[in-house]
């Protein structure tokens, strides 16, 4: 008799609880969500993932195709060989976990207290442009003491302040190419297994070099650049370059320039004798010999090309204006020429900065480059390159096609 | 008979290859035609040679500080590029003849500045031609120029761009881009810049 209430009571609670945990299933999230037995912690305020934004900033101030930026770095960004990068990361969690405990008298499930989602680690790597990982690894978050009461988890930091936590990094950035720096965010594990833990790696590639890169950038009728617009490109090919009649002593020079821009970008560049181009076509590129004869025709060459408005890729025949005595030349000369006027039709401006040594890029000073005038028929200095150098090939490739937003920092 | 015609056959051919390589590329009305509702952007890059005040001035046939004008943009006679002219009203010669050979006596022909470049409506098409290079000249605005003389006579182009905008004390290249090469004139003040040009002018005089 004297164990009949408890029972009876038990059975009451089982009901109860029974109602309370159906009732539960159908509220939203931070809700209490018992079950026969014990209670079940709950999430709430979770956005996912976890995020990250890594900040990548320049110490020399930079500018954006000649337009004023700030100094943090877009993706894809170029920074001069030897110039140094802060790397920080701004890194934020949110939501907590309601727990709770069970209460069989009277039934329930009592609040035991909320924990937060907080950030477990942030970590930094850089992929050098070998490949190899740099051994030197770096964590963002700095763990406090408040008060003596044990470690304190945040849940955000930004690194790029210095102050609270141990970045940002610096990095020196010494070898030509792509620095990938890589970052990613875990969360500490909570009594709700709230997942995810991580935010996917980030990527964020710096490109380095020593010549300061150039590329052909639209310009309004006033001749200031358009911010933010693609630059005068050519189309993915193939190509072909018209040898018109009378250019046939150029064929050699012409042949050996397609061959090395073809090599440098992967594509294919078909050299004809004769023919012309297709009305219409920015795939081809033909040569004529009246450089010289319009206002401001300077130097030995010019290119000329007609770009569409909306995408910058080249949209009609493209032509390499040579001077009349360019049979003159040397055929290394007559080479380096057409090969950078080629450069312009695939994307690149000329590169006169003092960062650029002659041999180092096809584009520096202009179609004359290897001294002694373009036209000359005495040998050129070998060592200036009769096709796209590395940092020509660079320029291109990780900066041209497909990506416009290109920050210019360092030189 | 048989002979003739390969002849004449062959002459046809060579004509019609002669004339397509004189059209390689769409000329501007050709152009305009084919982008009917649209809008035409083409130019030229050329290549700026790095230069000092002395090798601008000792290059070019004519230099003075003056204000120029639009006057027109027109079509090459090859249909293939845009010109425009502006009128140079000088204030100061510093080197050459200002006077271009007089039509009449008592008047002087205007000095006509020629660049490439410009804007034009072909066939219900606006058309923009650029000279990827160099900035065209602001109407109203001054200018020290190098000028070398290019078609008729009173007309000049600019020597190796060599046009700076005259702010005070201060000289701006046109340059779009590589303002760098003219690092040394567009480090002069005028008044410096001046007495180095009537120094070469002074030497050609010799």
């Amino acid at each position: 008799m004297a164990s009949r209430p408890s029972t009876n009571a038990f059975r009451r609670g089982l009901l109860v609880a029974g109602i309370v945990g159906i009732a539960a299933l159908s509220r939203t999230d931070g809700a209490v969500y018992c079950q026969f037995g014990g209670c079940v912690n709950t999430a709430s305020g979770v956005t996912n993932p976890p995020q990250l934004n890594p900040i990548i900033e320049s110490l020399d101030g930079c500018t954006a195709d000649g337009v004023a930026a700030s100094s943090t770095l877009q993706d894809g960004a170029w920074v001069r060989a030897g110039k140094y990068v802060t790397v920080g990361a701004s890194a934020s969690t949110s939501g907590q976990c309601n727990k709770f405990g069970w209460h069989p008298y009277p039934t329930k499930c009592d609040p035991m207290g909320t924990e937060l989602r907080t950030i477990l680690n942030v970590d930094t790597y850089e992929i050098l442009p070998s490949g190899a990982q740099n051994p030197s690894q770096f964590q963002h978050l700095k763990l406090t003491n408040q008060f003596g009461g044990g470690t304190v988890y945040l849940q955000s930091i930004d690194s790029s302040v210095p102050g609270s936590t141990n970045g940002p990094f610096l990095f020196w950035l010494t070898a030509e190419g792509v620095h990938d720096f890589r970052e990613s965010v875990a969360t500490a594990p909570t009594a709700c297994s709230i997942q995810p833990t991580n935010h996917s790696e980030s990527h964020r590639p710096v490109n380095v070099m020593e010549c300061k890169p150039e590329w052909f950038t639209r310009q309004d009728s006033q001749g200031n650049p358009i911010p933010g617009s693609a630059n005068y490109h050519a189309p993915p090919g193939p190509i072909t370059i018209i040898i018109p009649a009378g250019f046939e002593a150029a064929e050699a020079a012409a042949r050996a320039a397609a061959a090395a821009w073809a090599a440098a970008l992967n594509i294919v560049i078909n050299v004809n004798m004769g023919g012309t181009c297709s009305i219409g076509s920015g795939t081809c590129v033909t040569m004529s010999g009246d450089h010289g004869t319009l206002p401001t025709d300077i130097g030995c060459a010019s290119f000329r090309g007609a770009g569409s408005t909306s995408d910058g890729t080249w949209n009609d025949t493209g032509t390499i204006r040579l001077m009349s005595t360019w049979q003159d030349a040397h055929p290394n000369r007559l080479q380096h020429t057409i090969a950078h006027e080629l450069g312009h039709y695939f994307g690149l401006w000329n590169r006169v900065d003092p960062s650029c040594a002659g041999p180092s890029t096809i584009m520096n000073g202009g179609a004359g480059a290897p001294g002694g005038g373009c036209n000359s028929s005495s040998v050129p200095d070998p060592a200036y390159p009769l096709g796209p150098t590395a940092a020509d090939i660079a320029a291109l490739k990780n900066g041209t096609y497909g990506q416009h937003n290109r920050t210019i920092c360092g030189w | 008979m048989d002979v003739r015609m390969t002849l004449l056959s062959a002459l046809f051919l060579t004509v019609t290859v002669y004339c397509s390589d004189s059209y390689a590329q769409q000329t501007i009305p050709e152009a305009a035609r084919a982008h009917q509702g649209g809008r035409i952007e083409r130019g030229r890059v050329t290549d700026v040679e790095r230069a000092t005040v002395e090798d601008l001035a000792g290059g070019a046939d004519l230099v003075l500080e003056g204000t120029v004008t639009k006057l027109k943009s027109y079509l090459t006679s090859d249909e293939q590029d845009i010109l425009t002219d502006y009128q140079v009203l000088p204030t100061r010669a510093l080197l050459g003849n200002v006077t271009a050979k007089r039509a009449t006596p008592g008047t002087s022909s205007p000095i006509v500045l020629t660049v490439y470049g410009g804007e034009l409506v072909v066939g219900g098409v606006k058309v923009l031609v650029l000279d990827h290079s160099i900035k065209p000249p602001k109407s109203g605005s001054r200018y020290l120029l190098f000028l070398k003389r290019f078609g008729p006579d009173g007309h000049f182009a600019l020597y190796n761009a060599g046009a700076f905008e005259i702010d005070d004390e201060a000289l701006h290249s046109v340059l779009t881009r590589d303002a760098q090469l003219f690092d040394d004139v567009a480090g002069t003040p005028l008044s410096r810049a001046i007495q180095r040009i009537e120094i070469v002018a002074a030497r050609r005089r010799q």
